[in-house]
């Protein structure tokens, strides 16, 4: 059963071996200087968290296979392959210590996208049997029920019923032919739902017709967190369908960093197309208004606010200057943290880590980087992007008795209309 | 003694520089060959920026280090940023090696003062030495690294020494001792490829590719 397991896992290893790979491993000269970026390395000094280290399975497979040296050496029986018990010390690397945040990949002086290659070793390690068991029971959950929460058809509907009480605004389902699709993110729908209102009172301001689809509405992708390609295209699949289905414009991406990842940027290569619409972050869509004059604030936030940049959507998906107009338009003391913008520091729950509860005591002492700065702005209010990071943080306040709130963007710019 | 020096010196001179560049050259080839033959997937996620603009950049963009980055690391990147200029100089601007060059290229080259290449020699094995003992003393340094680093930092420090020797004429045999530098040398040849060292050509390759998957989604690199 393992043996086999481990034969697959390597196979899907293997396919993920691409040019930028091989010239990647190619190119590492072991200076270290990865490890002085990553959260988990600086919080911990623990150099088992160098980012490159995290990949020492597939460097070999790389070796091994695909140089000519290593398959003269592996035929001539002097190299060592892949193990089952290897693969188990190393998903503690691969899963609990990474939360996919791309800082390595910027820092590295030869040019290594160290982050790519993670998301390409998930691969082998999901296939394979190692990807952490959380993981695995929501990728179930999200493949049967529809979220990886489990069914959260009912949980929408009330809380669509809900806005629409709230804004007098009418919340359609299925309604063919509008602008845009609205997903969401399980967290949203389960926990922040106060997001839904607040794009109904932004786009009716701004003219926007929308729908959210009653057959696919989950915009999370577990498949691309643990690392399955065939979970990550069934469950795009299904979003590409229903939008195909009620001939939107295009899709929103709502406030989650490997949402938009995952359908913006992987999307169209797992389906081996693009699509027929536009995928559009929703940050990037009231940007795009607000440069249209067709959002308008009036009054601004009270107090002092900072902002945290979700990984996903800004330093690995190019979402940086958008959300700073925004929030100059509400906010009268914004002020950044340091490294903000692109080198800004991962929640420290991205990537799977938040939902791993072996990573817990882990993702507590990674997140110190992050609570310093966050006390070093001196705000009372944090301002983000992502479902995730938001809960993430949530939870980390509450864990080091910080007393800041955290608030969704989307829902700072509708209350102040 | 001496015959052995010298028709070592004539071997070294010619038919292992021939050897050494054919598999230099060759070497080079195949790897590039081998990350080539790989390949990639086209990617159909329409772009938000230029990826090869970005590409491109980051090729050059990348030298920088990093912000914050040398505070972090000071050792490696000054001793790093020593070593590569200092290497280079000594190989191109030395009498010596321009000589050589003039035979090849038939190219005008300006040459450096003497006394100002031995400077840079030695600052330049001053920063190896450093490397090296980081490398050896840094944890994480000492965790990733591999019996082909260290072998690899033997063979990048022996032409510097030697070259060194035989230019200030410290032994009683010239001849050897020139002998040993130029198949120093031409071993860091041979090992180019097939070691960490080919980095010197495929950190371009790695760096477009960083850039090039950046700048599609038009996020920074
Ligand atoms: S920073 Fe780049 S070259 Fe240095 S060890 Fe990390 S991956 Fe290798
Ligand atoms: S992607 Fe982020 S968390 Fe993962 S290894 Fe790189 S720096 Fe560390």
């Amino acid at each position: 059963m393992t043996d086999a397991l481990l034969k697959n896992g390597i196979k899907a290893l293997r396919q993920q071996i691409d040019a930028p790979v091989a010239a990647f491993f190619s190119s590492c000269v072991h200076c270290g200087l990865c490890a002085e970026a990553c959260l988990f390395y600086v919080e911990t000094k623990d150099p088992r968290y160098t980012p490159i280290y995290k990949l020492e399975p597939m460097r070999r497979l790389w070796r091994n296979e695909f140089t000519v040296v290593g398959r003269i050496a592996t035929w001539l029986g002097l190299t060592k392959s892949i193990t089952d018990d290897e693969l188990t010390q190393w998903e503690t690397l691969v899963y609990d210590s990474c939360t996919m945040c791309g800082r390595c990949s910027l820092v590295c002086p030869v040019g290594n996208d160290i982050t790519y290659m993670v998301r390409k070793m998930r691969e082998g390690m999901s296939v394979s049997g190692h990807a952490p068991v959380e993981l695995t029971e929501a990728a179930a959950r999200h493949l049967d029920l529809g979220s990886p929460m489990g069914k959260l058809l009912p949980a929408l509907e009330a809380q669509v019923a809900h806005a629409r009480a709230d804004t007098n605004i009418d919340i359609t389902f299925d309604t063919p032919g509008v602008d845009y699709m609205v997903i969401l993110s399980a967290q949203e729908t389960a926990v922040y739902p106060g997001v839904i209102g607040a794009m109904a009172q932004l786009f009716k301001q701004a003219g926007v017709t929308w729908t959210i689809s009653s057959e696919c509405f989950e915009a999370s992708n577990v498949g691309v967190q643990i690392g399955n390609r065939d979970l990550a295209r069934t469950l795009i699949q299904r979003i590409v369908d229903a939008a195909e289905k009620l001939n939107v414009k295009g899709v929103i991406s709502p406030e989650c960093g490997h949402a938009y990842q995952a359908l913006r940027w992987e999307g169209p290569n797992l389906i081996g197309r693009a699509y027929d619409f536009e995928v559009i972050h929703i940050i990037e869509l009231l940007d795009k208004l607000r440069a249209q004059g067709r959002l308008k604030t009036k009054g601004q936030f009270p107090g002092r606010v900072t902002f945290h940049d979700p990984c996903q959507i800004n330093r690995r998906g190019g979402i940086d200057a958008e959300p700073r107009r925004l929030l100059n338009m509400v906010a009268a003391d914004f002020v950044e943290m340091e490294d903000a913008g692109t080198w800004s520091w991962c929640c420290s729950g991205g990537g799977g880590v938040g939902a791993n509860r072996r990573a817990d005591a882990l993702r507590k002492k990674a997140f110190g980087r992050k609570k310093r700065q966050l006390e070093n702005t001196e705000a009372a209010t944090i301002v983000t992007m992502c479902a995730y990071c938001h809960h993430t943080i949530e939870d980390a306040l509450e864990e080091n008795n910080m007393e800041m709130e955290v608030v969704s963007l989307t829902e700072l710019m509708a209350a102040y209309l | 003694m001496d015959d052995f020096s010298f028709e070592l010196l004539d071997w070294a001179r010619g038919p292992g520089l021939e050897i050494a560049s054919v598999l230099f050259v060759l070497g080079i080839a195949l790897r590039l060959g081998e990350i080539a033959y790989i390949g990639r997937k086209p990617n159909f996620a329409p772009a938000r920026g230029n990826p090869v603009v970005q590409g491109i950049k980051t090729i050059f963009t990348r030298t920088a280090p990093a912000p914050g980055m040398v505070k972090r690391a000071p050792a490696i990147h000054i001793g790093g940023w020593i070593f590569h200029i200092g290497f280079f100089v000594t190989i191109l601007f030395y009498s010596a090696h321009i000589r050589v060059f003039d035979d090849w290229f038939e190219v005008p080259w300006s040459r450096w003062p003497s006394s100002i290449i031995a400077f840079v020699a030695v600052i330049t094995m001053v920063a190896l030495i450093v490397l090296l003992l980081t490398r050896i003393a840094h944890p994480v340094r000492r965790k990733i690294s591999t019996a082909g680093d260290y072998a690899v930092w033997a063979l990048t420090f022996a032409p510097l020494v030697t070259g060194y020797i035989s230019a200030h004429d410290l032994t009683d045999a010239p001849a050897l001792m020139k002998a040993l530098h130029i198949l120093s040398a031409e071993a860091l040849m041979v090992a180019f490829p097939f070691t960490k060292l080919m980095h010197g050509i495929t950190t371009f390759v790695a760096r477009y590719y960083n850039g090039a998957i950046q700048g599609r989604k038009g996020a920074k690199s």
